[in-house]
């Protein structure tokens, strides 16, 4: 009899915290969001940078991330790098063209445990996002499977390998610059080569039909023009949403990100618009 | 007594016995189970039949409510696409009658139009083989070949003017570095040229993210989202457009285009996710909403999380509230159960306290008149047994009057026929001693010393009688005569000795010794003769066998003391043939009040030889 009576008051109390605790508010189930990203530059690298950032911070949106942005030198290095840790910084992102600069703002960063990723360029024994420069060769070399002459100018030799896995036995391979009446089609592995190619060919010096790397901001008007009929566009867009990813989940690795291949009667579609048209949106 | 109370007793323990093999639940436990076992059917009648109907109604609700913001998203694009088409058809009705000359006025009011809505890039109109007749905008404007080869210009042509059309996002390049990514609506136009009918072709650019704002802030929940086809079935607005463009994420098509209108069901990353989709009037795009359930259901499913907590603390309660109850209820009854267990154990001094229900108060009630009624029952058996004590005494004690009066009467007769009026006298006296005490007062209980005395006197008249064929000795310890005892127990077990113990055949005298005195807690009398003793088979039945060879003696004495006090107290007898005879009187001591002992204190009487 007591039993029960006993039993009563502990029930009696379960429904009080049941009350309490089962009826309160439910807490908004959402994982908190990270600490601020921020993507360390070297220098305005205009275009490039604004897809970039672009990219970034639609990773960041997508988890409640905010994302700054900090130029940094040799001589602001430390004062940067303490600064975003104070501010609780998870993520960093770095483009940074300078070797040196890059690594010692990659390790300052990781000593303070917050998580980096190296645009852009390679990094040993760390995250980056970097375009696959293999694929490249071969994107523009597909371009050039119809044509039984080949020109491969400029220096790339990642690119040349990849370039070379593609074309067949049967198409002539030159490295030089064709004259005005060759035939084939001029594959320049380099944005300084298109950018020559492009030139002799809207002075007419050439007429062999032209794949290229981006030349800049040439690239609409020449396209549109037919001096270019290829043109391999890096991601940057992707690559600051990729890398963000990366570096908000604290990933390690290496990323290889593929170039697509824009030809004229594509170049303004919605799917290329960041590419050639980066400052549209 | 002591009987009936041994029977009451046995009745109930049998009660008892009947009640313990009753194994059956408890009033406690019936009343709580069957309260618990109507809340329990409750409970689950509840969670099993209301709440699915509960939660499939709060789905379909949620849906519902997820369709009328996608319907009311599809209206207000639809209102958004209504808006520019009146613009482009304003634009059409302000075309000039003189297609070749009035060209700036046209401009001008297009101008005016495209500041009234700033998500206008630029209007134009272009005649048939895709010359420029005017535009908003004054940059060269691509080639008439050009124009020929873009999309909206072919469809809106071959069209002819009864539909709009609405290209998909691209970037405008008519203009000459004037970029803009633009969605354009295109509609031929007749007018009159030489005098010939001939076709023309209004356009107006729109950008994109007009569009794409308006289904952007959709509330489908935090993750939900809306998009919109084109009648193709390709993407034209999304909120992850770029990522999807960029192959870092997809949409899933395939549910959504297994219907046209309508709602849907598909599974992305684990998450059931619904989707609806309405054609937008005029554009024939359809406008997608996904919602995810988990989001959207979210109102559900804490609404059955409540009604599961409040049905769980409900029966929990229940619980308490039943138990209390059956507490209540029951504890008179456990009150009543106690007290009958106490007079189960022989305790009838009880009564239980008339509480709690009416059928509660009467059975308790009814149980104590029962109780006073047996305690009555059991007051009338001891008195009558009490009564049936005393009269069984009485009777005991009147047997031993007519043989000692007889033989006494006999002896002074006897005397006086022989002029022995002295020894008479003597003997007269000492009969009326004796039946002085014996009657004493009405007295069932005596002192030693008058039991002695008595005793004395009844020797007294028998050494008269019997000459000098015996002889005797009264040995009293002093504290032991203001002892109480039972009267006329000492003097039959003399008479019986001076009857059969004295050998005629033997010269010598019978000695008779008498004592009495205190043992522990006991009062002992003794009576011992050296006289021919008694024979081991009569010894053996001599306390059991009824009054017969030893007259009124040995017996009944015997049992007028373990009538008044016990089996524990009597006669005790040791005899040896030709030896003699010990009997022993062992009675509880029963000390005089002190008002008696004063008022009857004599000096102890050491015996005597007459």
């Amino acid at each position: 009899m007591r039993k029960s009576i006993v039993l009563s008051m502990a029930m009696v109390l379960c429904v009080l915290a049941l009350l309490l605790f089962g009826l309160a508010p439910e807490s908004v189930n959402v994982v908190s969001p990270p600490g601020p990203a921020v993507l360390i530059v070297q220098d305005d690298t205009g275009a490039f940078l604004l897809q970039v950032k672009q990219g970034a911070q639609q990773a960041a949106s997508e988890v409640g991330c905010a994302l700054g942005q900090e130029t940094v030198t040799k001589d602001t290095l430390t004062e940067t790098v303490t600064r975003w840790e104070q501010r609780g910084a998870s993520a960093a992102l770095l483009l940074i063209e300078d070797a040196n600069l890059r690594e010692e703002t990659a390790t300052a960063f990781e000593t303070s445990g917050i998580h980096v990723v190296v645009l852009r360029d390679q990094r040993a024994n760390g995250a980056y996002v970097a375009m696959d420069e293999r694929q490249v060769g071969a994107l523009l070399a597909e371009f050039a499977q119809n044509y039984g002459m080949v020109y491969l100018l400029g220096e790339a030799p990642q690119r040349l390998e990849g370039v070379m896995d593609v074309l067949t036995p049967t198409q002539a391979i030159l490295s030089a610059t064709p004259a005005p009446e060759e035939q084939g089609c001029m594959i320049a592995l380099t944005e300084e080569e298109t950018h020559r190619l492009a030139i002799l060919r809207a002075s007419g010096e050439v007429t062999a039909p032209l794949a290229g790397m981006d030349p800049g901001a040439s690239r609409v008007a020449w396209m549109a023009d037919g001096i270019v009929d290829a043109l391999a566009m890096d991601t940057p867009y992707a690559m600051g949403y990729t890398a963000l990813k990366m570096a908000l989940a604290g990933e390690r690795k290496a990323c290889l990100l593929p170039y697509r291949l824009v030809v004229k009667q594509e170049m303004y579609t919605a799917q290329n618009i960041k590419l050639m048209f980066p400052l549209l949106h | 007594m002591s009987s009936a109370v041994k029977r009451l007793g046995h009745f109930l323990r049998s009660i008892r016995l009947e009640r313990r093999k009753d194994t059956g639940r408890s009033l406690h436990f019936v009343l709580i189970a069957s309260f618990l076992s109507c809340m329990g059917l409750l409970l689950i009648f509840v969670l099993l039949m209301l709440v699915p109907r509960l939660s499939a109604l709060l789905e379909k609700n949620a849906i519902e409510r997820t369709k009328e913001t996608v319907m009311q998203s599809v209206n207000t694009v639809d209102n958004y696409v209504d808006h520019l088409l009146s613009t482009l058809y304003y634009a059409t009705t302000l075309l000039p009658a003189d297609m070749d000359t009035d060209t700036a006025g046209w401009m001008n009011q297009m101008e005016l139009v495209k500041r009234g809505n700033s998500s206008i890039v630029a209007m134009a109109f272009f005649h048939a083989d895709g010359s420029l007749f005017g535009a908003t905008t004054g940059d060269q404007c691509a080639s008439p070949e050009q124009v020929r080869a873009m999309t909206w210009f072919q469809k809106a042509l071959e069209w002819g003017g009864t539909v709009t059309y609405f290209s998909k996002p691209h970037v405008q390049s008519l203009f000459q570095d004037q970029y803009a990514f633009v969605i354009t609506l295109a509609r031929a136009v007749h007018y009159q040229k030489d005098g010939r009918l001939t076709q023309g072709v209004v356009m107006m650019d729109i950008e994109y993210s007009s569009f794409s704002d308006l289904t952007e802030n959709l509330a489908l929940g935090a993750s939900g989202y809306s998009y919109i086809l084109s009648r193709e079935g390709e993407l034209v607005v999304h909120p992850r457009l770029q990522l999807i463009y960029h192959g870092l994420a997809e949409e899933d098509l395939n549910a959504v285009n297994q219907f046209l209108v309508g709602q849907g069901r598909d599974r992305v990353d684990g998450r059931e996710r619904v989707l609806i989709s309405a054609t937008l009037n005029q554009t024939r795009w359809r406008l997608v909403g996904v919602a995810y359930i988990d989001e959207i259901l979210a109102l559900q499913n804490a609404f059955v999380r409540i009604i599961s907590i409040v049905l769980l603390c409900a029966a929990m309660l229940s619980f308490c509230v039943a138990s209390v109850m059956a507490y209540w209820v029951t504890r008179p009854m456990r009150h009543l159960e106690d007290t009958m267990l106490r007079v189960e154990a022989g305790d009838l001094n009880v009564a239980i306290e008339e509480q709690g229900f009416r059928e509660i108060r009467a059975v308790s009630a009814a149980f104590n008149h029962m109780i006073a009624r047996i305690r009555a029952l059991m007051d009338q058996i001891v008195q009558e047994q009490e009564k049936k004590r005393l009269y069984e005494l009485n009777a005991l004690q009147a047997q031993i009057n007519p043989h000692f009066l007889y033989n006494t009467l006999d002896s002074i007769i006897w005397m006086e026929e022989r002029g022995r009026s002295r020894e008479a006298i003597t003997m007269v006296s000492a009969l009326a001693k004796l039946f002085r005490i014996s009657i004493s007062k009405g007295r069932s209980v005596i002192t030693v010393r008058e039991e002695l005395e008595h005793v004395r006197n009844y020797l007294i008249i028998q050494k008269m009688r019997f000459k000098d064929k015996f002889t005797y000795d009264i040995q009293t310890q002093e504290e032991a005569l203001e002892e109480r005892t039972v009267k006329l127990i000492v003097q039959p077990l003399v008479e019986n000795a001076i009857n059969h113990a004295i050998d005629q055949t033997q010269p010598e005298a019978l000695h008779i010794v008498i004592k009495a005195f205190l043992q522990q807690e006991d009062l002992i009398f003794t009576v011992a003769d050296d006289g021919i003793g008694i024979a081991p088979e009569i010894l053996q039945n001599i306390l059991s066998t009824p009054a017969g060879r030893s007259g009124i003696g040995i017996k009944n004495v015997h049992e007028r003391i373990q009538l008044t006090f016990g089996p524990g107290y009597g006669l005790h007898i040791e005899s040896e043939e030709d030896e003699g005879t010990v009997v022993t009187i062992r009675l509880p001591r029963n000390r005089r009040e002190e008002s008696e002992s004063s008022a009857g204190k004599a000096k102890p009487t050491q015996g005597g030889n007459a």
